[in-house]
């Protein structure tokens, strides 16, 4: 699978401050990465470096295999940023035909203008637009000139729940068109939905790099809970991969690494349980958790 | 070039089309200070007066169009976060910026010719047609240096700051070099400062082509001196600020 970004070892000082140390990671063609960490942890320097609008302090990073000021990178480049951008009075359909004059190969006006889905107000001057309208706007022209990859920096900041909805769903054709995708957002529920990779960011380095279902398995137990009548000496003598953490009125609950074999371990009373459930954490459980271990 | 094009086209309609009360500013305080001056208060003035003043004026409007409005459209596509994306797209800075002083330098055409016309038709200027062609081209490209400056400016911090420090120099930079009341009433310290102003310069040049005086290299190079430190203290304040990036 063809490699799209590779960072080498980013890391990146302001005076005193450190922001990145020691960061590398490949994106490679078709992934929907998300990259995650608090405030602070250093993911807008990340894009900034990615993106050549910062450089790093060492370490090295190549876009499409070329360094990333070359004029042919930037023309398989979207970039969706935190803040929207625009230009005084001028138009929404404008903004479009300017934005287009700057890639070799635009997309058409018409499929630009429907992923803006602004209809009419299309012709509102972009600056008296609303906050939402403009997220969509900058969306549409992040996609003007057709990119081979997006970058999508908290995208959903400022839209209305259907808005982010269709937001998402724009995102997923996207990527089944073969587009790559590397969003930022503090939706944690809207990675978890989207990604195919997380990379979480912690204390300026790359805590962890990885699937969700990877994720989950590294930083959380699951919880298994059933119903039964048995009695809570008896259920405890056959589990042994987890600890029960209440036995409510025959309503238990377990804690484990492995509820797959927690479930095995119950079998041979298996006939006398019901209503069985397994839960995982939340990316958002699991992001808070993380970040209290850092702290202690 | 269709970027180009393109970027010229959205310029000259937000610079010209779409700004009336800039361009009332920068033409109509030039041309109510020129028909005050020569049809109101003229008591006592040289003949010569009436054409010396109207190209003082037309440099006046330029430097109010080149500082003024470039400053602030600059600044507010800083604002705006335009330069961002430009920096993240296949063009260049340099697009945008040939695109601005592009569009500046037909606002500019456009208010030396009101200001011609007006001494022309009602003020009674007698030139030939080629002296007023040929200052309405001078004034034109030689306020390329003060649009350089114009975007400088923009550079250099909030929107509170760059207004307060457009009027700081615009007004003293006006007087300095002559254009309100001539240089000679200033004080020989203020004569000095003004006669190395590229307003200044300007006039000098337009006055010795439209009274057939003999051609001199002094003031054009005094101008593309402004030119290259505006240019190179733009480059310089880009780079400061891609070092600022994020932090």
């Amino acid at each position: 699978m063809a490699t799209i970004v590779k960072a080498n070892n980013i890391s990146k000082h302001f005076g005193q401050k450190l922001v990145l140390d020691g960061v590398s990671f490949g994106i490679h063609k078709g992934e929907i990465v998300g990259l995650i960490g608090e405030n602070g942890a250093g993911k807008s320097t990340l894009i900034n470096i990615i993106l050549g609008l910062d450089s790093p302090s060492s370490g090295h990073v190549s876009l499409f295999d070329k360094k990333n000021d070359d004029k042919s990178v930037k023309d398989k480049v979207g970039v969706m940023f935190q803040d929207s951008y625009g230009l005084s009075r001028i138009r929404g359909t404008e903004m479009v035909e300017l934005v287009r004059s700057h890639f070799a190969n635009p997309l058409p006006i018409a499929t630009i203008n429907e992923l803006a889905g602004l209809g009419p107000d299309m012709r509102t001057m972009v600056l008296k637009m609303s906050g939402g309208q403009r997220r969509k706007l900058n969306f549409a022209l992040a996609m003007a000139g057709d990119p081979d990859i997006l970058f999508l920096d908290e995208p959903t900041a400022g839209m209305d729940s259907t808005s982010r909805y269709e937001f998402w769903n724009q995102v997923r054709q996207l990527s089944q068109a073969g587009k790559t995708i590397f969003v930022t957002s503090h939706y944690l529920e809207e990675i978890e939905d989207i990604a195919s990779r997380i990379i979480f960011l912690r204390n300026h380095q790359i805590l962890f790099d990885g699937t969700m279902a990877n994720l989950k398995n590294r930083f959380t137990k699951s919880i298994v809970e059933f119903d039964t009548r048995k009695p809570e000496k008896e259920i405890i003598a056959y589990v042994h991969t987890g600890s029960l953490d209440s036995d409510n009125q025959g309503h238990y609950t377990f804690t484990t690494d492995d509820p797959d074999k927690l479930i095995q371990e119950l079998v041979p009373v298996i006939s006398e349980i019901q209503h069985i459930k397994i839960t995982q954490n939340t990316l958002d459980q699991i992001f808070r958790e993380v970040m209290k271990e850092g702290q202690n | 070039m269709k970027s180009y094009t393109t970027q010229l086209k959205m310029d000259i309609k937000r610079l010209i089309m779409r700004n009336p009360k800039f361009v009332i500013f920068d033409v109509g305080i030039p041309v109510a200070f020129y028909v005050l001056f020569t049809k109101v208060l003229n008591a006592g003035m040289p003949s010569s007066f009436d054409k010396s003043y109207m190209v003082n004026m037309a440099i006046y409007a330029t430097l109010l169009s080149s500082i003024v409005t470039v400053a602030n459209n600059v600044l507010s596509d800083q604002e705006e976060k335009y330069l961002r994306f430009i920096d993240v797209s296949p063009v260049s800075r340099i697009v945008y910026y040939t695109s601005i002083g592009t569009a500046l330098m037909i606002l500019t055409l456009l208010e030396v010719l009101v200001i011609e016309l007006v001494g022309y038709f009602y003020v009674g200027v007698s030139l030939p047609i080629s002296s007023l062609l040929w200052a309405l081209v001078i004034v034109t490209i030689a306020s390329i240096p003060l649009t350089v400056f114009g975007v400088l400016l923009a550079y250099t911090g909030s929107s509170s700051l760059v207004n307060l420090l457009v009027y700081l120099i615009v007004f003293p930079v006006a007087i300095l070099s002559g254009l309100w009341w001539p240089l000679q009433m200033l004080p020989a310290w203020g004569q000095h400062i003004g006669k190395l102003l590229p307003t200044y310069q300007t006039s000098v040049i337009v006055n010795n082509v439209i009274q057939n005086q003999s051609f001199s290299m002094k003031p054009i190079i005094i101008l593309l001196s402004w030119l290259i430190v505006g240019a190179f203290a733009i480059i310089g304040t880009q780079k400061i600020q891609k070092m600022r990036v994020s932090k």
